[in-house]
């Protein structure tokens, strides 16, 4: 028997037909006892299964099952309530993004010093120009010395007479 | 003073609805009075414990978070059933990326054993227990491929059509008529060889 026919008598024990082509099923199921065989079998296959489910039970008490419900949902709504809100979740991810690039883009000018390929005239001086830098540095290739010069800005000390800080020489 | 709500004489509509108030003692009712339908139906999609307690006990999550997208279309238990029906879908779909491809999905292609298969019918007069015809018939759904079960759950016990099947299993209603086709067939080779087997 063609699998179109097995199929069309399928949709007739269904209800998936259309009223025409429902007829036409019924009288080949008529005229056919092959196909009628089919159809007998999957009607009492079908019936078989019908309101023949197995009963099971969970095996975990009520309160036991209740438990668990319980602790995910509140795990879930904390969750929710502690996430953060939607443009510090913005920030994080586009700043994030950013300061990505800017990590690799430091390790790229890093490694180019590490391998010399940057000239060390650029290096001469490294200064922060910030008023409320804290530090300073100087770096001499010739002499192949760093000094870092530490203030302190919250003395009044430091704002008129700027304290000798702390010398550093490596 | 609030009086206290008799939850047990309630029914699924008032439990329900004082639920989407917010009412955990309400909702725990419905889970105490459900509880064994939705785990059988995980059971009976997963044959196995372990996976049909786990996904039980997420649909009640998630019916929890989703009662106020419910609007009384069908009744609560039908709305549970079809959300525990999807969580184990999406886990047999998960499972079956794991597989490397299966002689099930070959056989299907092909039609497999079945396509072959004489026509047998089962024994209408033959006289069961009804528990014993219901052991005999969880046995031969275990012997299923998991895509033949499935089809055949969602049609002969949940009564869903041909389309609303395909929808659910993300497949053509072709492939759905062909996998109903081949799974009633070997369900009926089954029971018949149980019965074969007893007679021995």
């Amino acid at each position: 028997m063609k699998e179109e026919l097995q199929l069309d008598l399928q949709a007739y024990l269904d209800g998936e037909l259309s009223s025409k082509d429902a007829r036409e099923v019924a009288a080949r199921i008529e005229i056919d006892p092959e196909a009628r065989a089919l159809h007998t079998q999957m009607q009492q296959t079908s019936a078989l299964l019908k309101g023949n489910e197995v009963d099971r039970r969970l095996p975990q008490t009520r309160e036991f099952f209740w438990s668990q419900i319980e602790r995910q949902i509140s795990r879930e709504e904390q969750r929710g309530t502690t996430s953060a809100p939607w443009w510090l979740e913005f920030l994080r991810r586009h700043v994030g993004a950013v300061s990505g690039v800017g990590v690799a883009a430091a390790l790229v000018i890093l490694g180019a010093v590490q391998l010399n390929l940057v000239s060390s005239d650029l290096l001469e001086e490294i200064d922060n120009p910030l008023d409320e830098t804290t530090s300073f540095s100087f770096r001499s290739e010739s002499q192949k010395m760093t000094v870092v010069w530490i203030a302190n800005p919250s003395s009044k000390k430091a704002e008129d007479e700027p304290d000798p800080g702390e010398e550093i020489v490596q | 003073m609030a009086s206290k709500k008799d939850y047990p004489s309630m029914d699924d509509v008032g439990l329900f609805k004082a639920a989407q108030r917010g009412d955990m003692q309400a909702f725990e009712e419905l889970v105490a009075r459900h509880r064994d339908k939705i785990y059988a139906r995980a059971f009976s999609m997963m044959r196995n414990e372990e996976d049909a307690i786990d996904l039980s006990q997420e649909a009640w999550v998630k019916a929890w978070q989703r009662l106020k997208q419910f609007q009384g279309e069908s009744s609560f238990l039908t709305w549970m059933t079809r959300i525990v029906i999807n969580l184990c879908l999406d886990q047999l779909r998960k499972q079956k990326r794991q597989r490397s491809e299966s002689i099930e999905e070959m056989e299907e292609e092909s039609g497999g054993v079945e396509r072959q298969m004489p026509v047998v019918t089962p024994n209408p007069t033959e006289k069961l227990e009804r528990t014993e015809l219901r052991a005999r018939i969880d046995r031969a759904l275990g012997q299923l491929s998991y895509e033949h079960r499935t089809v055949l759950i969602l049609h002969e016990f949940e009564e869903l059509e041909y389309k609303e099947i395909a929808k659910r299993m993300q497949c053509s209603i072709g492939t759905v008529m062909s996998r109903l086709f081949y799974a009633r067939r070997k369900m009926a080779v089954l029971m018949a060889s149980y019965r074969k087997e007893e007679l021995r």
